[in-house]
């Protein structure tokens, strides 16, 4: 069993990227939000990511901005992984609506390309939890790892990776808003009135970085050998012995047979 | 006077799969009269602590060489005379059989020099089959179990009959290897 540490590529985004993409649309309301098939903004390769941004509009009940935010990795060379945890670190919190949003990953995402940031990708974002346990905005660690421990259906969407193109497309969104299509409670003080949670994106180093530690267990691929082979295998490992008799039976003795005390 | 020993040796020419039950009930079957000496080796290799394929080997005579020839179209054994074979060695004293030999036909020699005709048919056992015979192991898979055990599953993947084995089982128990027919890697 070992470990094995992946992170996005940057800042040249070779084969994948870390990115966040917001709707940036007026006087939508949460459902007409949510349902976005395109968002006016958004950054690729970006040094802090909006894990969560929600921002309200000045109209009541209606909605200007919302976020969501993805990381791909290469898991191509992955070996027989059976566990994973998802990292992001911290980088900042704020929760000017007062709406205590949480966050988690899934999986189902369907961008354009691994490594670009297209208007349209707001509408293909995964809805697939990855994780069982979304973290909270009182538990979003600012200044140090937000762990998700990948579910089975995190695992699979790894192996789904591995079976097509080998990247896995991490969608980090709001949970208990986003996901769960229910408006969060509508509050405006202000212009730049918001919430979000950031994480560390590009340039921040190999320590801070999003990451995905995968366990993976070393196989051995079936392989082929002739049956006598094996047989003289477990002679050896037991101190038996095969033989065919007379009568064209096969028979096996064990060493206890062989040598009876 | 000492009884004679005489020699029953049998091949089932018509057999289709080579772990069936044979059946030498077929009049040809009987190749005794055709055969004028008889060898077979078989064993434990004091050396190699193992027992190898036991061979048989059967000089036929000279003058059925015809019958013998897998080009002869006119013979009774044309289309016959194929490896694998299943033969059986018995031997008869005082009316009683013994055992000595069942294997498979591995070669059939035939020289037809007018001269000096020579056929022989050289035979070995099971265990010279399953040599042949290529399973698929999983050592990423294993099993707790016995030797015996392990060698039934190892039979099993070569598809030697289940009626034709004595296997003992109280080996101690190893983890050993998932043994499956051959599945291709």
């Amino acid at each position: 069993m070992s470990t094995k540490i992946l992170y996005p590529d940057s800042p040249i985004l070779t084969t994948t990227c870390i990115a966040y993409r917001l709707s940036g649309y007026h006087n939508d309301t949460w459902p007409q939000i949510i349902a976005r098939t395109a968002s006016l903004s958004g950054a690729l390769d970006p040094p802090y990511p909006y894990a969560v941004f929600i921002e309200s509009d000045s109209v009541a009940n209606q909605w200007y901005r919302l976020g969501r935010a993805r990381v791909s990795l290469d898991v191509s060379d992955l070996i027989n992984p059976t566990a994973g945890i998802f990292r992001l670190y911290g980088y900042d919190k704020l929760d000017n609506l007062s709406i205590t949003p949480n966050v988690n990953i899934y999986s189902g995402a369907t961008f354009a390309a691994h490594n670009t940031l297209v208007s349209a990708d707001f509408d293909n974002f995964g809805s697939i939890p990855m994780c069982d346990t979304p973290i909270s905005y009182a538990n979003w660690n600012v200044g140090g790892a937000n762990t998700f421990l990948l579910n089975a259906n995190g695992m699979a969407a790894i192996k789904t990776a591995q079976a097509g193109d080998g990247i896995l497309e991490v969608s980090i969104r709001n949970t208990n808003y986003d996901i769960a299509a229910i408006s969060p409670t509508w509050s405006h003080t202000g212009s730049n009135d918001h919430t979000r949670m950031r994480f560390y994106g590009s340039y921040s180093g190999a320590g801070l970085r999003p990451s995905l530690t995968v366990t993976t267990t070393t196989i051995h691929p079936p392989y082929e050998l002739t049956a006598l082979e094996a047989l003289r295998n477990v002679e050896m490992s037991a101190g038996g012995r095969v033989y065919v008799d007379e009568q064209g039976n096969l028979k096996y003795e064990s060493r206890y047979a062989r040598n009876p005390t | 006077m000492p009884l004679p020993i005489v020699y029953e040796i049998m091949v089932d020419w018509d057999m289709t799969d080579w772990a069936d039950v044979p059946d030498f009930s077929e009049p040809i079957d009987d190749i005794s009269a055709d055969v004028c000496e008889v060898n077979w080796v078989r064993g434990e290799e004091r050396e190699e602590g193992n027992s190898p394929a036991a061979t048989l080997e059967l000089r036929i005579k000279g003058s059925l060489y015809e019958k013998y020839s897998v080009y002869n179209q006119y013979g009774d054994l044309y289309g016959l005379l194929l490896p694998y074979r299943i033969v059986r060695v018995r031997a008869f004293h005082n009316g009683t059989p013994y055992n000595e030999f069942l294997g498979f036909i591995s070669k059939i020699k035939v020289n037809p020099d007018p001269d000096a005709p020579e056929v022989y048919i050289y035979c070995t056992d099971g265990l010279d089959l399953l040599a042949r015979n290529v399973v698929t192991q999983d050592w990423g898979t294993r099993t707790i179990e016995s030797d015996g055990a392990a060698v039934g599953e190892v039979l099993d993947a070569a598809g030697w009959s289940s009626t034709r084995r004595s296997l003992d089982t109280d080996g101690e128990t190893l983890q050993y290897p998932q043994t499956t027919s051959y599945i291709g890697v």
